[in-house]
């Protein structure tokens, strides 16, 4: 779409983004992902640097909201402008071309950057009827999804139903959709899950791979740790009041005008992994409990089926029958020392919990 | 209860949420019934206690404030970041009655996987192990904690032993 050789400082000055603002984007960026300071510079050559990477995204059963999060969550947005910097070869929503010349393109790309692009991809790949509930150009998502893969350098699985299945995998489930770790088996897959996903997530994953030719280090689901790491629940600003035995009982009780925890309102923080308590949403504005609303649990797999967005978690009746997870605490030091890397790497986070993309682009 | 850091504040700190879990939580599914009210490991740092306090519903960093500090007017759920000796913690500001405002950082909740109260222990000295391991070592444990079940205290080599099924819940 840009063109490949327009350097990235250029693009970014056109803009009125100046070299510095862009060098604290980058630093912000490694610090939120528990880098080392020297990354941030690092990151900025390398995202600077005159040749972009090629990407393919191929959207499956999806809604277009992971685009929309990516493209449009603050207009200009950093994360935005360095997307339209890399050379993104092949997306049906954003790109010029249509019919012949679209897959035309998406044919090119794969040929002249094999083994070496990064493949993105949105929404779930419907399996039943050999997958003939999604096509695209006569192709089924199942069929694509087995072309494009082999030859991608990274693959990057973007929102909850590429990641995990998400609604189209929701009971149930009509078109058999599958997650793209369910076809893909033979390479690593980088989940990044979310109804839709933070877009500095995605930044920092480009980046991150731009910069060290290498994919961040990733949970046992797939997904970043440096953006997963933690519950909602564990970094909440209404923590507080959980911890005192404070919830709001109704959405316009007391408890609910004094900001108390929404537990019991059916809120899935406390098993939901993801960043939005500290990264935010629009800009660092708000965030869905920060509104007032409970957390979906939107980036954890079949969030939708987990029995009703207003019902409140339900506990183990009989904690003793957990012991099989006290193999967890069988491993007590490693765990330990996860944990404890984990709270200095919030320090991190929380540093620049007030840096939004808004004041940098100031 | 936000004065000096000269008194240890287990105590304060047990009694302040033993009346929670038995207040507004009696009862609660949010509860681990295998679990206690118990503050470890309390050491000061910087002027201040820091330590770990257990609940049946959560395991947490404490921080509690010293001569120095004035975090009166802090609003509950602000972030302060503190240097511990192996790096920097993000906490949060919370109040509590009878406790004012401290700082903690969440560790671990809901507990429902601690089986018994000697994981939670083991763990909480595990987690003080990484956290403050370059400071010398502090007058603990504090009698609170030796007295919690009337086991041996846990040392770093006992740890390992602690992790073994215990024979009676307490």
């Amino acid at each position: 779409m840009s063109d490949k050789n327009s350097g990235l400082i250029a693009s970014l000055a056109h803009q009125g983004i100046s070299r510095r603002t862009f060098m604290k984007y980058c630093a912000t960026l490694a610090s939120m992902m528990a880098l080392p300071p020297s990354a941030g510079r690092a990151m900025a050559e390398a995202m600077a640097a005159a040749r972009r990477p090629s990407v393919i995204w191929l959207p499956f059963q999806e809604c277009t909201g992971c685009t929309e999060s990516i493209t449009r969550s603050h207009s200009p947005s950093l994360e935005g402008l360095i997307f339209d910097a890399i050379s993104l070869d092949y997306q049906e929503t954003l790109m010029a071309a249509a019919g012949h010349q679209a897959e035309e393109a998406l044919e090119k790309a794969i040929e002249e950057n094999k083994g070496k692009f990064v493949l993105i991809i949105d929404g779930s790949v419907a399996t039943g009827l050999d997958g003939a509930y999604s096509c695209i150009a006569g192709r089924t998502n199942l069929e694509l999804l087995k072309r494009v893969a082999p030859h991608a350098g990274a693959i990057v699985a973007m929102g909850s139903c590429a990641a995990f299945g998400g609604i189209p995998k929701a009971n149930p489930n009509p078109t058999a959709a599958v997650a793209v770790t369910d076809i893909i088996k033979d390479k690593p897959v980088v989940n990044i899950p979310g109804c839709p996903p933070i877009p500095v997530v995605m930044t920092g994953v480009l980046a991150h791979y731009l910069t060290f030719g290498s994919l961040p280090e990733l949970d046992k689901l797939g997904r970043p740790k440096a953006f997963y790491g933690e519950t909602i629940h564990d970094r909440c600003y209404r923590r507080p009041f959980y911890d005192q035995g404070k919830f709001a009982k109704t959405f316009d009780d007391e408890g609910a005008r004094k900001g108390w925890c929404l537990f019991e309102l059916g809120c899935k923080g406390p098993v939901t992994y993801n960043a939005c308590a500290t990264v935010k949403w629009n800009g660092g504005t708000s965030w869905p409990v920060e509104s007032g609303h409970g957390c979906l649990g939107c980036s954890e797999p079949d969030f939708w089926d987990g029995g009703g967005f207003y019902r409140a978690l339900s506990m183990p009746a009989d904690p003793l029958k957990m012991a099989a997870t006290a193999a967890v605490v069988g491993t007590a030091a490693g765990v330990a020392a996860t944990f404890a890397n984990r709270a200095k790497k919030g320090a991190a986070k929380s540093a620049h919990e007030t840096v939004t993309l808004a004041d940098l682009e100031k | 209860m936000t004065g000096a850091a000269t008194e240890h504040p287990a105590r304060v700190l047990e009694a302040v949420f033993q009346a929670i879990a038995q207040g507004p939580l009696a009862g609660s599914s949010i509860q681990n019934p295998a679990l206690a009210v118990q503050a470890t490991g309390f050491r000061v740092h910087d002027g201040r206690w820091h330590g770990i306090l257990i609940t049946p519903w959560f395991m947490s960093l404490i921080v509690l404030p010293g001569e120095q500090d004035d975090w009166g007017e802090m609003s509950s759920g602000t972030g302060r970041t503190l240097a511990l000796p192996t790096g920097e913690v993000a906490f949060m500001h919370a109040q509590a009655e009878g406790l004012g405002t401290y700082l903690t950082h969440s560790l671990f909740s809901p507990m429902h996987d601690f089986p018994h109260q000697d994981y939670a222990l083991a763990m909480a000295e595990a987690v003080l192990a990484e956290l403050y391991v370059p400071v010398s070592p502090p007058a603990q444990p504090s009698r609170a904690e030796a007295a919690a079940d009337g086991s041996p205290p846990l040392s770093r080599r006992g740890f390992f032993k602690a992790l073994l099924p215990p024979e009676t819940p307490s």
